[in-house]
């Protein structure tokens, strides 16, 4: 690969594949935390209204 | 013919087991395809005669462009069944695909700088095509914001699908800037009517890099939607119970 051009072509390739990442994994850990809502708020009901 | 399938998409219930169901093989697909296609343009493909090695950013920048063009006209066509049928899951479509969006947008402006500075010389020019894929980012920050502006979900989603309805015609204007004005960005060589002005060489590693953004997409969205599914139905019995087997 051309040096001239190895800086823009890997921080390009680096970019997307962070962007894929965080598309992977930002709605799992989302759901995680949801989860956790959801079931403290089952055991305490009054929470939930809040 | 028999749309019976068609109406069950539209309950909550039925689309969170489908989606689960889903969402892990799209999102395998997905990264296969990108591993594949990505790494292809990367060791595989052919020079460009031209712009040499640095052409190689196509593979992740013209994927990452269209789907945010795709994306916004998607909510559009989301946030019009939201506002006329009024259904749920179509709500829920218009705010779980801006942060996608975004994300799309962010790297096809990123990627696309990058690209800029060694064959224009300069990382950023207001030139149409780009102020206009800006404009893109900043509609998909606004419907994001405007979510997260109301403490009513169903207001909170009327609101971003009549942003999404409103800021659509931007979408004609990034595709067609660079044939209704002058431009640095060069013309459209892959997505438009006719042959594809490159090689097979390097066209294919683009189509499934493409194919392979495209379901990512597909995998997020879903995962997003059933986020907000669970907590917008999270008094609902079958959250209940969902809840209940994990």
């Amino acid at each position: 690969m051309d040096p001239r051009y190895a800086f823009f072509i890997w921080m390009s390739f680096g970019i997307a594949a962070a962007m894929v990442l965080w598309n992977v994994l930002s709605p799992r850990i989302e759901r995680n935390q949801l989860k956790r809502r959801l079931s403290e708020a089952a055991e305490d009901p009054a929470e939930s209204e809040a | 013919m028999n749309w019976t399938w068609f109406h069950r998409l539209g309950s909550p219930p039925y689309f969170f087991q489908l989606a689960e169901r889903w969402a892990p093989w799209l999102m395998a697909l997905a990264l296969a395809l990108i591993v594949v296609g990505c790494g292809a343009g990367l060791f595989y493909a052919p020079k460009d005669y031209q712009q040499g090695d640095a052409f190689r950013i196509i593979y992740v920048h013209v994927p990452t462009a269209a789907i945010s063009l795709s994306i916004y006209a998607v909510m559009a066509v989301a946030g019009a069944v939201a506002l006329i049928w009024r259904m749920k899951l179509a709500e829920v479509a218009v705010v779980a695909a801006a942060p996608i969006g975004a994300s799309f947008t962010v790297v096809a402006l990123a990627t696309g700088m990058l690209w800029g500075k060694p064959m224009w010389g300069a990382y950023w020019v207001w030139d149409a095509r780009l102020t206009s894929e800006l404009v893109l980012l900043f509609l998909y920050l606004g419907v994001i914001a405007l979510h997260n502006a109301f403490s009513d979900a169903r207001a909170a989603a009327r609101a971003c699908a009549w942003l999404a309805l409103i800021g659509v015609v931007n979408v004609p204007i990034v595709k067609f800037s660079v044939d209704w004005w002058n431009s640095l960005h060069q013309t459209a060589s892959i997505l438009k009517l006719g042959k594809p002005s490159i090689t097979g060489d390097m066209l294919w590693p683009l189509l499934m890099s493409l194919a392979g953004f495209y379901l990512l997409f597909g995998a997020a969205l879903l995962r997003r939607m059933q986020n907000h599914l669970l907590w917008r139905e999270r008094r609902a019995s079958w959250v209940q119970d969902w809840l209940e087997t994990r």
